[in-house]
């Protein structure tokens, strides 16, 4: 809406005259009235002959010839088949599509937030000796869940509204500044390998290596 | 940002699975907008229509090396613009017409249309259009009716944001003399 603006009122100080002429396509009514609707597969056949003529003549003719044999219900039967060998659950990815990005820079940030905060829990405890139950069991839990690699179990239950609302209450986080500061898209890891391989978040916040750069800034 | 994510996408399924599939898909999403940026250089809807399919089967040829860097959208139109100034190039020199000669050749053409009606500004407009040079053509199209901006003509047409802006203005300005005087 606001390049239109900008454009309209461009061509108003350049001219009042153009600006005032009706934006309509007279050649509009002069389209075939499928032509859209047929051009793709048109364009497709054509691709397909032109492949076709580049053959030589020999491979032409034996283009549509298949010599390998099935047996008569082999595609009918297929699916079922395969469906019997699946032992393995699939792996199931909750995170919509969509959100991919999303998520993932929301993971990257409170995982630097986990491994920070766990820090700090730690340079606390030994300075203030203060040993409360609860602090004890989060710090058993983030812990393992770093070490076991099972963030992204971790992740997948919670929901949207949990992590915005975390980001809303610890967005200004200091630490997830400079997690968000180091982050660069042209260096994230392809969607495949965080997907499959749980130790690629890890590896890829060590690699931005966050405690040399918060040194330096301090 | 969604449109360069779905191109992404597609282009990645055209490398890795069903090239068809993901090539109907391409066709559909962009024959609209490039057969009129088609259709308004070269006139005829015919030859709109052979340009179009043209440039269509170059980019099946060329999209397996199509390096993400650029965007799907830029890139098909620069095709789209380059294959139909050289089409009009290939006319000119086929037919021996002058500039002059190609630009009432395409102005005839739109007079001969059924529904031209030479009363109505959208029709003196189109008029008006075939006396700018082509590249002018180009530019104006592009910024009026496709509303696109500078920096994306840019990347279309590899010349700079200044020297498009002073096209476009001397473009309208070219417009305005021709409907005023007509």
């Amino acid at each position: 809406m606001k390049e239109e603006n900008t454009i309209k009122n461009e061509l108003e100080s350049i001219s009042k005259t153009v600006a005032n002429i009706p934006a309509t396509n007279p050649f509009a009514v002069e389209i075939p009235s499928e032509y859209f609707d047929q051009l793709a597969g048109q364009i497709i056949s054509k691709i397909q002959q032109e492949e076709n003529e580049a053959l030589p003549d020999s491979l032409k003719s034996v283009r549509h010839i298949n010599v390998y044999e099935v047996n008569e219900n082999y595609f009918t039967l297929l699916d079922e088949k395969i469906k019997e060998q699946i032992k393995v659950e699939a792996k199931i990815v909750p995170i919509k599509r969509r959100n991919v990005f999303v998520k993932y820079l929301a993971a990257a940030a409170i995982t630097g937030i986990l491994g920070f905060s766990l820090v700090n829990f730690y340079i606390n405890y030994k300075e203030k000796s203060v040993l409360q139950a609860e602090n004890e069991l989060a710090i058993k839990e983030a812990k393992k869940i770093l070490t076991t690699g099972t963030f992204n179990n971790e992740l997948n239950t919670l929901n949207e509204d949990d992590i915005s609302s975390y980001l809303a209450t610890n967005g200004n986080d200091v630490h997830a500044a400079l997690v968000a500061a180091s982050l660069d898209e042209q260096t994230l890891p392809e969607e495949e390998e965080y997907m499959y391989n749980d130790n690629t978040l890890d590896n890829f916040l060590k690699g931005l290596n966050i405690s040399d750069k918060q040194k330096n800034n301090n | 940002m969604a449109e360069q994510l779905d191109d992404i996408a597609l282009v990645y399924q055209f490398k890795t699975a069903n090239k068809e599939a993901a090539f109907t898909a391409i066709i559909k999403k962009y024959q609209e907008r490039l057969y009129w940026h088609i259709r308004r250089l070269v006139v005829h809807h015919e030859d709109a229509n052979d340009v179009l399919q043209n440039m269509f089967i170059k980019v099946w040829k060329s999209l397996e090396g199509f390096r993400e860097e650029s965007q799907l959208y830029t890139w098909l139109y620069r095709i789209a613009t380059n294959e139909s100034l050289s089409f009009l190039a290939k006319q000119k020199k086929h037919t021996g017409l002058s500039m002059s000669d190609e630009t009432s050749n395409l102005s005839n053409s739109i007079k001969a249309s059924d529904h031209f009606d030479g009363n109505k500004l959208e029709w003196k407009l189109q008029l008006a259009i075939q006396q700018l040079p082509e590249k002018q053509r180009a530019v104006f199209n592009l910024r009026y009716f496709e509303e696109m901006p500078y920096e994306k003509m840019s990347k279309i047409l590899e010349t700079s944001e200044g020297a498009l802006k002073a096209n476009y203005h001397h473009a309208v300005k070219k417009i305005e003399h021709f409907i005023l005087n007509h």
